[in-house]
């Protein structure tokens, strides 16, 4: 029950912030900022009521039937990964609605609405163990998201609303069809006709089939991760949202995607995964240097720094396939990570545009005199996307990169050259921006006291996760474990066989969970 | 005739007795209000008769009727369609220069036909009550004869109704020929023993799907739809999307499965084709439409398109699929030409995309209903379209449709864009056009359109068990 | 048997095309009035007198009426000479010279004709209004209901009203007085 008061809080707020925002301004945004810390606190209260017990199963799990006639049910269920997100969206939450504060000054209540359904979409999301209620939940996101994008965003943003919605419903739609593929396979060999996760978990399927079903699901998930042929909505999106929409989207829309596949694909589909990793892993890196070359060539900060989200979701997939413990536990983290970070660069964009009306980097330059603040800030959040040690983003990647070496020394190796490529488009933003001739003579005020708190707050957050990740880590084990397990089993029914496909890709033989590790690579 | 045959043709009875009394009353006296009250109040009584039917169906009426679940459902959709669109003609009637009167008998005489097709079990009563479906279209389209394009809608809607007509007409004769009945059951058993195989039987059927096709707008015959829709007075075109759709459907889906049509392969090749052509057609001209109403037109025949998937599916929840998709399809489009009637004005209908623009700050509670009604055409959860089309496309798969299947949700795609369209119309800065204040009854439709829409949408389970029980 | 009918759906198919691409609206009633002619003698042909005698009574009454409607309501007034035109020989020849093929071949078939080389059973008047009104006397009412929509619409849209024009015309219409009926 608590669970779906998550949910109804947020959308019982947004509704609450619309009809308000008739009679004020200030409203909405007291009664969006009151939701979201009650959703807050009351994720901190089931985190501490439930760490004692931290083993695998789940911690609340919540189930009613919604429509039984065809096995759909509303059940909800938190473990540490949803945990993690689902503390994240919230505090995403908070600091979207606060950098908006000044930003937005027309149609507060329907700005506030939209904000509080994208965030309760995506909690639906972290929290749905039924595939149907997922993929509402999926959907249910985009159309206040698309208003956000198409009402409050920059010149060119019916073209990027459009855009956007269009690309994640056509791929949304391709993985409902697998979903329902999937009710009836399950169906036709249980005599159980159910949409509920944990019951489809074990169904078996033609190896052929099996990838088909996958890669619909693969499609709503790469698209929104997104993956680099699919990535060609997020620049656009991402530069004429709004500020608060770009940290939205930025930090957590595009997590959801990540979410899935450690939720969904891994274990509905082992062994198609397991098919697939080495092409998920190869997309993985393209993603890293691709996102990386076309940030560094871009004069738009914001869509420079929407780029490099690109870079830094490659991570993630590669990651995900590299199968292992250590790579996944970095997911999770530069999950986080990335929220923070490049949301922060969002923030510092939209703040920087308030002040000088532009984000052309050519007219930037030399501001660190007049915003002394903003830049120290700035440098921190820059170099927290480039992966300095110390931050979060390092030890994400770190991890990752440990990982994937254990799966293929070569992607590991690309995915390093990455690294180097972040420092540089990292580095290209202090120098254009705040260092460097000053082309324009700009007068502008530092952060003011709302800025700074929102800014500390991300540097806190950022710093801490570098410092002491492993509460994180422990939080999310049980979750990444549970995910893991499945292609744990393919993989060591397979062992053995090696296929045609196992040529980057590496066997390993996992004896004791993490720990020990066998490892027999074969690099082409 | 005998007791339960009049309680089953009561909700008949009451339908074809108002438009007579009425004839009666505007002999008497001619008031606006007298004969507005009577239809509603008509249609109302109507309503709660069906509720005597419940008890003795399912009943066959001599060789013409049959009322079953299937009917009963049909009648509650199309006598609450009618109701609506009565309350929407009022506010629109308003301008209406002289005799305001006719429209609700001739209102009247097509639901009449509507119900006489969801009840119809024998070519007979098939042909009359499109025919009086028809007939009464003519009327209503040209109702208001000193509009622009009335005319020219309804001599279009005339001639090329009457050629489907002949067409349907023609069909029965050969199946006649044929099987030697008019009554479906005796055609299903004459089909039993002898199958498809006769060519004339073949070019039978297939004549009754042009005639049929017609009516729906299926696409090689869809060329009226946009003209007529753009031409008709908006509450009438609502009746033609709503109303004459859904009962065309109710007969086509009662006599296909009869004759289990689902099973030959001529048939699957046919819908097939039609259907996909329908979706793209239908979806890919929209997109470039300027005109709210004849974007509405295009809109309707790909969801036809969408619905004769429903024909195929051939199992019990192939049927449930349908009449889930028909009512969220009626209540959706209701809403969204209510919108549309309710901001129409003595010369002008607010028909141009362009006049809805920034609606959404002018008017946001009409802009969100729209809204709605755009998101649920598109699929979108939270509204009933998205339960619908998952039924759909949930029997679909069931019944091994992968090709309609995906080609629904392609056409979902390419219909979002011209529904987002209109939504970002709504959403976008003001401009000065001025609509008409809207009545308290039109803000009940709304109201009600709304609470359907989100109802069916997130509740779903309630209708789910009324389809499956009947 | 079989070449009378050939003959009378011959005539029938000739006139129905001449009806359809006639240029002027009486001259294709008059091939429409063949044409109906024609299609009874079809159903005599295939025993069903009562049907082929109400195809007379009702189409081709019917169509005179029509006929009758058309001239009024075109009623363009002062036109003798185009009435004249109307009479000349070649406007009513060929409908004529159908018509009597459709006569010759009747009278021929009526004294060839028999029972045994009726296809069929021959169907009485009173059958017909047996099944009326037991098995159809729904769809009577039905039908009746149809009509009745039929006349109201016909009122409504035959209505001579007072001319509504359009706000954009109505300047119009005070400049030009003459130019606004038609």
């Amino acid at each position: 029950m608590i669970l779906l008061f998550l949910i109804l809080i947020l959308l019982a707020g947004g509704a609450l912030a619309w009809i308000t925002g008739k009679w004020s301004d200030l409203l909405p945004r007291v009664i969006s900022l009151v939701a979201l810390s009650l959703d807050l606190i009351l994720l901190i209260a089931i985190y501490n009521g439930q760490s004692a017990a931290g083993n695998n199963s789940w911690w609340i799990d919540y189930r009613v039937d919604w429509i039984p006639t065809f096995g759909i049910s509303l059940h909800l269920a938190i473990d540490g990964l949803s945990m993690l997100l689902l503390a994240l969206t919230m505090f995403i939450g908070l600091v979207s609605v606060l950098i908006s504060w000044k930003e937005i000054h027309e149609k507060t209540g329907f700005f506030h609405f939209n904000i509080l359904w994208i965030l309760s979409g995506i909690s639906g999301v972290f929290l749905s163990m039924d595939l149907f209620l997922f993929y509402f939940f999926w959907e249910l996101m985009l159309v206040p998201m698309y208003f956000l994008i198409s009402i409050w965003g920059h010149e060119n943003r019916i073209y990027a609303s459009y855009k956007f919605f269009i690309y994640t419903q056509a791929s949304g739609l391709l993985m409902f069809l697998s979903i329902i593929a999937l009710y009836f396979i399950h169906g036709r060999s249980t005599g159980i006709y159910t949409f509920d996760y944990i019951q489809l978990l074990g169904t078996t399927m033609a190896p052929t089939v099996a990838f088909i079903l996958m890669s619909g699901f693969l499609a709503a998930f790469l698209v929104k991760l997104p993956v680099v042929p699919f990535h060609n909505w997020l620049p656009d999106a991402h530069t004429e949202a709004p500020t608060a929409g770009s940290v939205i989207l930025a930090g957590l829309l595009l997590k959801t995607g990540a979410y899935g596949l450690i939720r969904f694909v891994l274990p509905l589909f082992p062994e198609a995964s397991v098919t697939f990793a080495p092409a998920g892993m190869i997309l993985g890196v393209i993603g890293i240097l691709y996102g990386a070359k076309l940030a560094f060539a871009q004069t738009d900060l914001k869509r420079l720094v929407a780029y490099t989200s690109v870079s830094h979701m490659g991570f993630v997939i590669l990651g995900v396939y590299a199968f292992n413990e250590i790579a996944m536990q970095g997911v999770v983290v530069q999950m986080i990570a990335h929220a923070l970070s490049t949301g922060a660069l969002f923030i510092l964009v939209g703040q920087l545009y308030e002040r000088i009306h532009t984000r052309d980097m050519d007219r930037m330059g030399g501001l660190w005199k007049q915003v002394p603040v903003m830049g120290a800030t700035g440098i921190i959040f820059a170099m927290a996307s480039l992966g300095l040690p110390g931050l979060g983003n390092f030890i994400a990647e770190f991890l990752i990169l440990a990982g994937t070496f254990q799966a293929s020394i070569l992607m590991t190796c690309l995915a390093c050259a990455g690294l180097v490529a972040a420092t540089i488009y990292s580095l290209r933003i202090v120098q254009k921006v705040f260092l460097g001739k000053e082309k324009t003579t700009w007068n502008i005020s530092d952060l003011s006291v709302r800025e700074k708190i929102i800014s500390a707050s991300l540097v806190i957050t950022l710093v801490y996760l570098g410092m002491l990740p492993q509460q994180v880590i422990d939080t999310a084990k049980p979750s990444v474990l549970k995910s893991l397990n499945s292609i744990e089993q393919t993989r060591s029914q397979n062992t053995g066989k090696p296929t045609g496909e196992a040529s980057i890709w590496c066997d390993e033989i996992n004896t004791d969970g993490a720990s020990a590790k066998y490892l027999k690579c074969k690099l082409w | 005739m005998v007791r339960e045959d009049f309680i089953c043709l009561t909700p008949l009875m009451i339908i074809a007795g108002a438009p007579v009394l009425m004839m009666l009353v505007v002999a008497v006296i001619r008031s606006y209000k007298v004969i507005y009250g009577l239809s509603l109040s008509g249609f109302i009584l109507a309503f709660l008769s069906i509720f005597f039917l419940l008890p003795v169906i399912p009943h066959a009426t001599g060789q013409l009727f049959i009322f079953d679940g299937f009917t009963i459902l049909f009648f509650v959709i199309i006598i609450l369609a009618c109701l609506l669109i009565t309350i929407l003609s009022d506010g629109y009637l308003v301008y209406q220069e002289s005799e305001k009167e006719e429209y609700f008998i001739i209102l009247y005489t097509s639901a009449l036909g509507a119900l006489v097709l969801a009840a119809a079990s024998n070519f007979v009563t098939l042909f009359l009550g499109l025919e009086m479906l028809s007939i009464s279209l003519y009327v209503l389209i040209a109702y208001r004869r000193s509009r622009d394009n009335s005319i020219e809608a309804a001599v279009k809607y005339l001639i090329l109704a009457s050629g489907a007509s002949g067409f349907l007409l023609f069909g029965m004769g050969l199946i006649y020929v044929d099987t030697g009945s008019l009554e479906f059951t005796k055609i299903v058993m004459a089909l039993q023993s002898s199958g498809f195989s006769s060519p004339l039987l073949l070019t039978g059927f297939s004549m009754m799907v042009v005639g049929i096709g017609f009516k729906l707008a299926l696409v090689p015959f869809h060329m009226w739809t946009p003209d007529v829709y753009h031409g008709a007075p908006v509450p009438v075109a609502t009746f033609i999307a709503t109303v004459s759709k859904g009962a065309v459907i109710a007969v086509l889906l009662r006599f296909f499965y009869a004759i289990e049509g689902f099973r030959n392969h001529n048939f699957i090749l046919l819908i097939t084709v039609v259907s996909i052509l329908s979706m793209f057609i239908g979806n890919l001209l929209a997109i470039r439409q300027q005109n709210l109403k004849r974007i509405l037109a295009y809109s309707s025949i790909s969801n036809m398109g969408y619905l004769v998937i429903t024909l195929l599916i051939g199992t019990k929840g192939g049927i449930d699929a349908a009449v889930f998709y028909i009512a969220s399809y009626i209540i959706t489009t209701i809403g969204a030409f209510g919108v549309i009637t309710l901001l129409s004005d003595r010369d002008n209908e607010a028909e141009k995309l362009k006049s809805y623009t920034g609606l959404f700050w002018k008017r946001p509670w009409v802009a969100i209903v729209l809204t709605l009604t755009m998101l649920s055409l598109a699929g979108i959860p939270i509204t009933s379209g998205f339960l619908a089309k998952f039924y759909v496309i949930l029997e679909g798969l069931n019944a091994g449709l992968l090709v309609l299947v995906i080609s629904l949700i392609i056409n979902s795609v390419i219909g979002l864009y011209y529904y987002l369209r209109v939504v970002t119309i709504l959403f976008s800065p003001p401009n000065d056009v001025k609509f008409p204040a809207i009545s308290p009854a039109g803000r009940l439709v709304l109201f009600i359109v709304t609470l359907g829409i989100l109802w069916l949408g997130i509740f779903p389970e309630w209708f789910f068990n009324l389809i499956a029980r009947f | 048997m079989n070449t009378f009918f050939y003959i009378a759906a011959a005539v029938a198919l000739i006139s129905t095309g001449l009806a359809i691409s006639g240029r002027n609206a009486i001259h294709a009633l008059l091939f429409l009035i063949v044409s109906l002619l024609a299609i009874s003698v079809i159903f005599y042909i295939l025993g069903a007198p009562f049907i082929a005698a109400m195809e007379i009574i009702i189409y081709a009454g019917a169509v005179m009426v029509l006929f009758i409607f058309v001239i009024m309501m075109l009623n363009v007034g002062m036109e003798s000479e185009k009435e004249s035109r109307w009479l000349k020989p070649g406007m009513w020849i060929l409908p004529s010279l159908l018509a009597l093929i459709l006569l010759v071949n009747f009278v021929f078939m009526l004294n060839k004709m028999s029972h045994q080389n009726i296809p069929g059973r021959i169907i009485e008047p009173k059958e017909v209004g047996i099944s009326l009104f037991s098995t159809y006397v729904l769809g009577v009412e039905i039908a009746g209901m149809l009509l009745l929509a039929g006349i109201v619409g016909a009122y409504h849209l035959g209505k001579q009203k007072k001319k509504v024009l359009h706000r954009f015309l109505k300047q119009e219409e005070i400049e030009q007085p003459g130019n606004t009926e038609g």
